[in-house]
């Protein structure tokens, strides 16, 4: 095991941010933490952990991005398969490190990871944060959406450190890489002393198309009157080469699946072109639309607030439409 | 094997906020179990088929009773509800504390399902962090439970597009997600076996650790220090057009997207 020397104590905010990675290499939404670190205070210390298989490989790419110490646990590939043993990685970076402030994605991984290691770490963890700052006793003021995302809460970890939280994807831009750049320090460990509990089995590309790379959606909200008639917005969809997705109203009624909502409580889309009907364009839908290059919108009046983000806003009744797609 | 599943009961609407006088309006809305708690309390009712039992439990006001009724409609064999003042203001870890030390109480469990988040708080972070406090392993996102053995459960998870297959030795908590498990219906027997049950009353100082200090807003770490109205967008104008109109230039922007794309 080969052991960086520590960075000197120089009294700076100390960030520590984990970083998610696959065979392709470290995710966007990783990338977008360093960014979200650097808003909170740019002359921080920045740290990263990568966990898991790969790591050591994707480990490389951090030099252009000003990290000051990348700390590898590349001894298994546990991160997927249980994240209560994953968390004890970041757990064993963090008792190392000793940062004031713990940054994980809000992915599913990431946010059991994160729970995890709130709760081993003995402080506070806050979910799906969209901004931070600092007040004036320099604690993290942490925001994200609340109460069904019709308010914005700001949420503080109060006494104890670090203060971890999770970041929504693409509520950031990715962290802009530097071509000039010190070269990168590294710290390889292990977990101490830590039982497989999980075995790997299989692996199999889930059935359903995803949301998040399909290139045309077309998204039904509210103005959905009841369950049965989902089946004629699904065949709309299907004959515009798209697929259908949803406003988080739908899921709450139960007529659509958690799976194909779009907004901050659900999926961050990027469609070529996004067709919202029925919806009235809560901040929090329109920030997982966000990503859309075109929106066109039906409602039935020009008052809903989607009419002003849309690029094309058109009053029609959404059902008269879809008949007309699919007849057309 | 004892099998229990963690439920919550949310607002059955999203809560909104008097704009006038700044507060935030609770508690007048109609209450119903959280949708995602449903294939998890689904599943744990098919594994109760297979010679298990199965206990609720819940946390909230005394409202929150109602979700362990439906429970014991559907089959459950006991159910808790951890009702107390000292309860209120947790935040997830005070949350999943409580339901852990509850789970101690009743002599542990081999499997413990939860849904994958809820709609109102919607962190997703009960599940995994109550399987820190028991110090036993999670997984998240489960779409099948494939089968359960003496010491271990074979699992499905689905996550970033793959479906995972892991084998979790027990005990351990898993939150399902939602999938093949559609929630049943009672049936008019198992209706009237649930007249008969009546859940227990949980608080603090039944606890193997009784101290209130841990429970609650005390025993939270974070805390809500300002809630505001999420910003609206201005409004624009938006075009009047016939359902013949609005399809063609949606079914023309479709075509140009498609036609870029080969």
């Amino acid at each position: 095991m080969k052991l960086a020397r520590l960075p000197e104590n120089d009294g700076k905010l100390k960030i520590l941010v984990m970083l998610e990675h696959d065979e392709s290499g470290i995710s966007p939404a990783s990338f977008q933490l360093l960014t979200a670190a650097k808003s909170i205070k740019e002359e921080c210390r920045l740290f990263a952990v990568l966990i898991g298989k790969g790591a050591d490989r994707h480990s490389k790419t951090l030099v252009k991005y000003l990290v000051d110490c990348v700390y590898i646990y590349d001894d298994g590939d546990y991160l997927m398969l249980d994240s209560h043993r994953a968390a004890l990685a970041v757990v064993d970076c963090a008792r190392e490190l000793l940062p004031e402030i713990l940054l994980i994605p809000a992915t599913d991984t990431g946010r059991q990871v994160a729970a995890a290691a709130a709760v081993a770490l003995k402080t506070g963890l806050v979910a799906d944060c969209t901004g931070f700052s600092l007040n004036a006793a320099s604690r993290l003021v942490q925001t994200r959406p609340a109460y069904g995302d019709s308010l914005i809460a700001e949420v503080l970890t109060e006494k104890t450190l670090p203060q971890i939280a999770t970041v929504r994807e693409n509520m950031f831009p990715p962290y802009a890489a530097l071509s000039d750049h010190p070269p990168l320090r590294i710290a390889r460990r292990l977990r101490s002393a830590v039982m497989p509990e999980a075995k790997f089995l299989g692996v199999g590309d889930a059935a359903k198309a995803s949301l998040s790379s399909a290139k045309i959606i077309l998204a039904v909200g509210a103005g959905i009157k009841q369950k049965k008639d989902i089946g004629l917005f699904e065949e709309a969809a299907v004959k515009l080469g798209g697929m259908l997705g949803c406003s988080r109203a739908l899921v709450e009624r139960g007529f659509m699946p958690q799976s194909r909502q779009i907004g901050l409580s659900g999926m961050s889309v990027a469609p070529k072109l996004l067709i919202a009907m029925g919806i009235s364009g809560s901040v929090q839908f329109l920030a997982g639309a966000k990503g859309a290059e075109k929106i066109i919108s039906i409602n039935t009046s020009g008052q809903a607030r989607i009419s002003s983000a849309a690029h094309v806003p058109i009053i029609a009744d959404m059902y008269e439409v879809a008949k007309q797609i699919i007849s057309g | 094997m004892k099998i229990a599943v963690m439920l919550k009961q949310v607002p059955l609407k999203a809560a909104g906020m008097d704009m006038v006088r700044g507060v935030i309006l609770r508690g007048q809305t109609e209450k119903t179990l959280n949708p995602f708690d449903k294939p998890a309390l689904e599943a744990a009712l098919r594994l109760r088929e297979e010679s298990c039992s199965l206990d609720v439990y819940t946390m909230g006001p005394s409202s929150a009773a109602n979700v362990l009724k439906s429970a014991f409609e559907l089959g459950a064999d006991r159910s808790f509800l951890l009702c107390d003042a000292r309860f209120s203001g947790a935040d997830t870890y005070a949350t999943s504390y409580a339901l852990a030390q509850a789970a101690k109480l009743n002599g542990g469990y081999d499997l413990i399902v939860c849904g994958d988040r809820t709609t109102d708080g919607s962190t997703g972070q009960c599940p995994a962090s109550l399987a820190a406090h028991l110090n036993i392993p999670f997984c998240g996102q489960v779409v099948s439970i494939e089968s359960l053995h003496r010491d271990s459960v074979e699992l499905t998870r689905s996550s970033g597009g793959k479906n995972i297959t892991i084998s979790l030795r027990l005990p351990c908590v898993i939150s399902v997600a939602e999938g093949k498990y559609e929630l049943r219906l009672p049936s008019l027997k198992s209706k009237l076996a649930a007249a008969k049950k009546e859940y227990t009353l949980l608080t603090p100082d039944m606890f193997g650790d009784a101290d209130p200090s841990h429970y609650g807003q005390s025993g939270s770490f974070t805390r809500v220090a300002k809630v505001y109205p999420a910003r609206q967008t201005k409004q624009s104008a938006a075009k009047k057009l016939s359902p013949h109109e609005a399809s063609a230039l949606i079914v023309g922007e479709a075509a140009r997207v498609k036609g870029g794309a080969l």
